[in-house]
């Protein structure tokens, strides 16, 4: 795969971070903050399919990419791998590939030099598991040229989508977010809120 | 007035923060042909509508509905 065939999407965003309980508050928060900016949030969530055609999938969604944002916050036991593998595709993107952008994500402070010394270089957007604290690295991380955006309304934003998120899991009969149609309704409705707000363009 | 102040302000922090991206790389021949940053600031030229957003994603219909309906059931219970 080439990749001068790579046609990264300026606004798509990939999201590498773990789809597990005790994340669903910072990955709705994510979800929404992005969309306030007028990107696209993409990830894993949006394939169906298992095994191998499943690893070809997210590395096509990667190509369509042009940033990617890698939470490494869970270092915990059980150990998991594939966020330090997905971090590893996408930077090859960024050493190989025409144009991706990485950023990462941790919960905290100085961590990441230990866990992953290779990377020391690169300062991670610590977020202490504060969705509030998440909105502002986020809006930190992006500049959107001639636009400004109010941290305060992103964050409004990013509360009712919390609680749109509820309501989705209870229509769907879900225990949590993480399945396809319940992810592309929470983008729905985080395009509708953020309009509302007058943060993007319908 | 102030705001576009602020707005030029950030926009020259997004600039400056590629360039050091440009350095970071580092390779030899490389800085001319990338603009990629890692860890820090990604400017983006342009927003996305809703409608290129949901685009994107390949958002149907009926999932749009789903997400339409979510917001107003919510917004109902909180009221």
């Amino acid at each position: 795969m080439s990749p001068d065939d790579a046609k990264p999407i300026e606004h798509n965003v990939f999201l590498n971070v773990p789809f597990d309980k005790g994340y669903e508050q910072l990955f709705i928060t994510l979800v929404g903050s992005l969309v306030c900016l007028g990107l696209s949030p993409r990830c894993a969530l949006e394939i169906s399919d298992v095994g191998q055609g499943r690893l070809n999938k997210i590395q096509k969604l990667l190509e369509e990419c042009r940033v990617s944002i890698h939470d490494l916050s869970r270092v915990g036991v059980p150990v998991r791998f594939n966020m330090p593998f997905e971090l590893g595709l996408a930077y090859s993107h960024y050493l190989y590939g025409s144009h991706h952008d990485v950023i990462l994500l941790e919960s905290k402070s100085h961590r990441l030099a230990k866990t992953l010394s290779d990377l020391r270089w690169i300062d991670p957007l610590v977020h202490q598991n504060r969705c509030g604290l998440l909105v502002t690295r986020v809006l930190d991380a992006f500049v959107v040229e001639g636009k400004e955006t109010d941290p305060v309304r992103v964050n409004k934003v990013a509360k009712r989508l919390r609680k749109v998120a509820e309501q989705i899991k209870s229509d769907y009969s879900i225990p949590d977010i993480y399945c396809r149609s319940a992810y592309l309704a929470l983008v729905s409705g985080a395009v509708d809120l953020a309009v509302e707000e007058g943060l993007i363009t319908g | 007035m102030n705001g576009d102040k602020m707005s030029k302000k950030i926009e020259s922090k997004g600039k400056d923060a590629v360039t050091e991206g440009k350095k970071v790389s580092g390779n030899k021949g490389d800085s001319k042909k990338k603009t990629t940053v890692v860890g820090r600031c990604v400017t983006i030229s342009k927003q996305a509508t809703g409608y290129e957003i949901l685009n994107n994603l390949k958002i149907n219909k009926a999932i749009k509905k789903a997400g339409q309906s979510a917001v107003t059931k919510s917004r109902k219970k909180a009221q």
